[in-house]
């Protein structure tokens, strides 16, 4: 799949060690769902081939256009063809690619995966309340605010609500037009 | 009152048996527990209650238990624990009562209570929680009277007879009402 910034390719286990120094990153982990786990080269690999041979997850590596670059990870978890419903999930690992639009592309892409070749009805997704920039990302993409669990996550100590925020396949439907070239990027 | 595990005024909640089966197969092939349940939509006979069985020698913390009538010493329904998360200290809540009895919101409530107290004073969680159909209103006044707070309707997120339902959300806190 093919954006104007970002493209969405298949992950190998040959992937596996670009993922390690990101799922260590604590700046990367601190808005993720990771767990306290410390992870190396073999447990990254063991989870993307556990993806790829998965019938209820999709998982996909983002990349730049222009380089060919691997920057993150994006997918679908949970994929209930019953419900047609399923989980989002996605990281850019490489901090410096942060706030260029690729991960706003990047859930686009996958939402319209979601919804014109899986055929699903919903995505939804969790994010911790203090990640403003994921949940700015969702807004844009046409995502909602569904709710908020109090306290459903610890960080650094505390307990943190955790948002809830789903895409219908009718509101994505009826999207507006995407607006011109961000003229940050060109 | 036989292996009580937890004793309230009217009923007391306590492990399955293997001679709960029947009643429970009995159940979880009715079609309106089989919707709560979600799980069962294919027909599973006995296989059903013998999951709730096998649930609890599993995981510790996968707890499934009768709630049973002190006087009568009859089963009336189910209550159970799942999907322990220790690292942010939360725990999902499920139930449903066989029999839809006149008394049966009292029970309900009590085994709700019982529970509650069991997940934030003895397991020391922090948060507690569990779906509930959005048209189930009786159900949901019943857990806000119990503390509980409606924090999501996850709006098409189940297919049922031919059409999409809405899952809410309620969730209680430690120190925020009824714990
Ligand atoms: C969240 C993440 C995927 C976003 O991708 P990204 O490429 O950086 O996001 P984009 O550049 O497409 O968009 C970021 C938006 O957030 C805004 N933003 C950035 N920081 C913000 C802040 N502190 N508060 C509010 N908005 C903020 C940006 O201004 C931009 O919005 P705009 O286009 O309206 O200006 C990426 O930062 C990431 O992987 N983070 C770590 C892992 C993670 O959090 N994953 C998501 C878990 S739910």
């Amino acid at each position: 799949m093919t954006g104007s910034q970002v493209y969405l390719r298949p992950l190998t286990g040959d992937d596996a060690a670009a993922f390690v120094p990101w799922v260590n990153d604590a700046e990367v982990t601190r808005t993720l769902a990771v767990g306290a786990a410390v992870m190396d080269r073999q447990a990254e690999q063991a989870w993307i081939e556990k993806m790829n041979a998965s019938g209820s997850d999709v998982l996909f590596g983002i990349a730049i256009q222009e380089t060919g670059r691997l920057i993150g990870s994006i997918g679908l978890n949970q994929i209930d063809f019953r419900y047609r419903g399923a989980s989002l999930g996605m990281m850019i690992g490489e901090k410096s690619m942060w706030g260029k639009g690729y991960g706003t592309e990047a859930t686009r892409l996958v939402v319209r995966y979601a919804f014109e070749k899986l055929h699903l009805n919903r995505v939804q997704l969790h994010v911790y309340e203090y990640n403003l920039r994921g949940i700015r990302v969702y807004e844009k993409v046409g995502f909602r605010l569904e709710g908020v669990l109090r306290q459903e996550h610890v960080y650094d100590g505390r307990f943190w609500d955790t948002v809830v925020m789903a895409i219908l396949r009718e509101e994505w439907e009826k999207r507006p037009a995407l607006p011109e070239a961000d003229p940050r990027k060109t | 009152m036989r292996n009580p595990f937890h004793i309230g005024t009217d009923i007391y909640l306590r492990p399955l048996e293997p001679e709960d089966v029947p009643s429970l197969t009995d159940w979880t092939t009715r079609p309106a527990i089989r919707t709560v349940l979600d799980l069962f939509y294919r027909p599973l006979g006995q296989s059903a209650a013998d999951l709730f069985l096998e649930r609890t020698k599993n995981d510790a913390h996968d707890i499934a238990l009768g709630i049973v009538a002190q006087e009568t010493e009859t089963m009336l329904g189910f209550i159970g624990l799942n999907r322990i998360d220790q690292e942010n200290s939360h725990i999902q809540l499920g139930f449903f009562l066989g029999e839809q009895k006149a008394d049966g919101e009292r029970y309900l409530s009590e085994a709700v209570g019982l529970m509650q107290r069991y997940v934030f004073a003895v397991l020391g969680m922090n948060r507690l929680w569990l779906y509930v159909d959005a048209a189930e209103a009786r159900t949901i006044n019943l857990l806000e009277r119990q503390g509980f707070v409606r924090e999501a309707t996850l709006r098409q997120d189940r297919y049922l007879d031919g059409q999409y339902a809405d899952t809410v959300v309620m969730g209680q806190v430690r120190g925020y009402g009824g714990d």
